[in-house]
């Protein structure tokens, strides 16, 4: 019987993976940095995803989590394994006792797991004598306890869960350059999760939002998260191209563009209702907010240009090479 | 179906009380005698009319007046494939179960509806004949506890067994029958595709209302509660403690099982006992509850 509580803070300011991946890689000394730079560099900041009735789940519906998930720990050059799956899968019993050995062995090395909550949160420790993990989940400092046998199971037909291991280092300008592919790749996929059409992502996710606020049929707590997590992302992104501008020539035009960008959506609450104390849009708002939005638009559209040029000057050959698996079809 | 407005005419004539025949169907839609007679035996037989040739007026009638045509138009062989697949539907573990429980609730009522927004997202099931007309008699052998003679296609070879079957499921994309054999022994299920073919008996079942087939689970699983062991002032009565499930553990103390911590631990605070013995994190969550209390009562926060 052994206990391991790892001491991190997980504080909810970001996307929650993004929140929860700096807790544990700061947390273990695998990154030093603000959160910006982690979110921007994972590919996490670029990532926009909007359901055409604005609900709220949709700002974590960015795709197959696996796969967004380990591109970020990939260009961050640290080592990961996810795993996830169905609760309603007759297998889920052994995957879920598979997964609790291999995140407590992890937190034997000191490491920390993301876990989906949902949202997802942090498995920072556990007891066997309980049987229990301790989760912090971003908004309390207390962490929630989940039972061994209930890993996995939570409001959501899904469960997920990832872990991190060794580091190589990975030059700055590398991964700024593969931030920014990774940002045009995001800007150029209108759909996230297909065949589900109901999310858009990248620049189509612009023109569901607008289309949402036009038509008046949105969820409005919805409608104030995802533009809460966009706005955030954005500064996210222009936190991190003024530190790096100086490793291309002809960033500091996109660096225009995001700082235009935050400047026109101003302060957090300036949309929001604060007379009531509700989180929703007063319904006066919604044109001034849909010009902004379509201005957003047209200088993110103009960035990911730079952003185009700036990728076509050097080589990809992760993008160029015709892998054996992955994104091409068998030949 | 092409005769609907011909049995619909039908219909009207006889309840107008002009005894019509199959000559006057013919005439009246040019087409053949041969033809009208296979509507007017459409009608007797599918629809069961009760139709009542009177020499007199040359014609028919309906011996029971009451009788009402049917709203749909629906054969006994497309009923059954109907049935199948809500059946099918009904069973059908998806992402979406309000909007496949939907689909089974309308085929099962022969609606013939088209389902809902999910249509385009459900499942498509093979409706293989030769499986609904086994399925359509093993229903008859459930229904009537009516013991089947099955030759069945194991892995390792062929089997000749007689079962008394209890219930259609399905599972994993496949059809089954669950059964128990004809004189003692466990409860098995046999797949519907590997019957060979099967014989239902005259004899009849005793329905063992005991154990019940051991299913997988359909669906994700339940939340387990937490436990905590509390030693109480005295012996409960029952088997709750404030409305929270106990179970005696011993020696006075207690297994009480809950969900949610903070609304337990909000009855620790309230109720009445002499130690907690468990969790360690409950001990832990208490302590640091009490002293924040503590910390406000003599101002220190």
């Amino acid at each position: 019987m052994s206990e391991v509580i790892l001491e991190l803070e997980m504080k909810r300011e970001s996307k929650s993976f993004t929140d929860s991946l700096y807790a544990i890689l700061t947390g273990a000394g695998l990154f030093s940095g603000p959160k910006y730079m982690l979110s921007a560099l994972s590919g996490m900041a670029s990532i926009f995803s909007v359901h055409e009735r604005l609900l709220p789940f949709c700002v974590s519906a960015y795709g197959e989590w696996g796969t967004v998930h380990k591109r970020a720990a990939d260009n961050l050059g640290i080592f990961t394994v996810t795993d996830a799956g169905r609760t309603r899968h007759p297998t889920f019993k052994s995957y879920q006792q598979d997964a609790v050995e291999w995140i407590k062995a992890s937190l034997d090395r000191g490491l920390a797991a993301v876990y989906w909550l949902p949202e997802f949160g942090v498995i920072h420790g556990y007891d066997d004598a309980d049987r229990i993990f301790y989760v912090q989940d971003g908004f309390s400092s207390e962490s929630r306890i989940v039972l061994y046998d209930n890993f996995g199971i939570n409001s959501t037909p899904f469960w997920y869960a990832q872990i991190f291991g060794g580091k190589v280092d990975i030059p700055v300008k590398d991964m700024t350059l593969e931030a920014l592919r990774m940002a045009l790749d995001d800007w150029e996929t209108p759909y996230s999760v297909p065949p589900d059409r109901k999310i858009a992502s990248g620049r189509m996710a612009y023109s569901y939002y607008i289309s949402a606020l036009e038509q008046g049929d949105f969820d409005a707590h919805g409608a104030v998260y995802i533009l809460d997590s966009f706005r955030v992302s954005r500064n996210e992104i222009m936190l991190f191209l003024q530190d790096t501008a100086i490793l291309f020539p002809g960033l500091n035009e996109a660096v225009k563009c995001y700082e235009q960008l935050v400047c026109n959506f101003g302060a957090p609450d300036r949309w929001v209702d604060a007379e009531n104390r509700r989180r929703a849009w007063s319904p006066h708002v919604v044109p001034a907010l849909v010009d902004i939005l379509k201005e957003a638009e047209r200088l993110e559209e103009h960035a990911m240009r730079i952003f185009k040029k700036i990728s076509g000057q050097y080589p990809d050959l992760s993008r160029s090479t015709v892998p054996r698996w992955g994104l091409h079809s068998a030949r | 179906m092409s005769n609907m407005h011909r049995i619909h005419w039908f219909d009207q004539r006889i309840r107008g009380g002009h005894y019509p025949s199959s000559k006057d169907l013919a005439l009246q839609f040019e087409i053949s005698r041969r033809q009208a007679q296979r509507d007017i035996e459409y009608l007797a037989v599918s629809l069961r009319a009760p139709l009542l040739y009177i020499a007199k007026y040359r014609g028919y009638c309906y011996e029971d007046r009451t009788y009402v045509l049917p709203h749909l138009y629906m054969t006994e062989e497309e009923k059954s494939v109907l049935k199948f697949l809500a059946r099918k539907y009904g069973e059908y573990s998806s992402d979406s179960p309000s909007g496949v429980q939907r689909v089974a609730h309308l085929l099962g009522r022969f609606a013939g509806e088209e389902g809902g927004e999910d249509s385009r997202r459900l499942p498509f099931f093979e409706a293989d004949p030769r499986l609904i007309q086994i399925s359509q008699q093993l229903s008859f052998a459930i229904s009537h506890r009516r013991v089947v003679h099955l030759h069945y296609r194991h892995e390792n070879g062929q089997t000749r067994e007689n079962v008394c079957p209890v219930r259609l499921l399905s599972q994993y994309n496949a059809d089954y029958v669950a059964a128990y054999g004809e004189h003692g022994g466990g409860r098995m299920l046999y797949r519907l595709d590997r019957i060979e073919n099967l014989h239902i008996t005259g004899r009849i079942f005793e329905q063992d209302d005991g154990e019940e087939v051991p299913l997988t689970k359909a669906g994700p699983p339940g939340l387990k509660p937490f436990t905590a062991r509390l030693k109480l002032n005295s012996e409960l009565q029952g088997d709750t403690w404030h409305g929270y499930k106990a179970r005696s553990a011993g020696d006075g103390l207690y297994d009480i099982e809950f969900y949610d911590a903070d609304a337990f631990l909000q009855q620790l605070v309230l109720g009445s006992w002499q130690r907690l013995e468990s969790p360690k994190w409950l001990k832990t969550k208490l302590q640091n509850r009490c002293e924040q209390i503590l910390r406000c009562l003599y101002g220190e926060e």
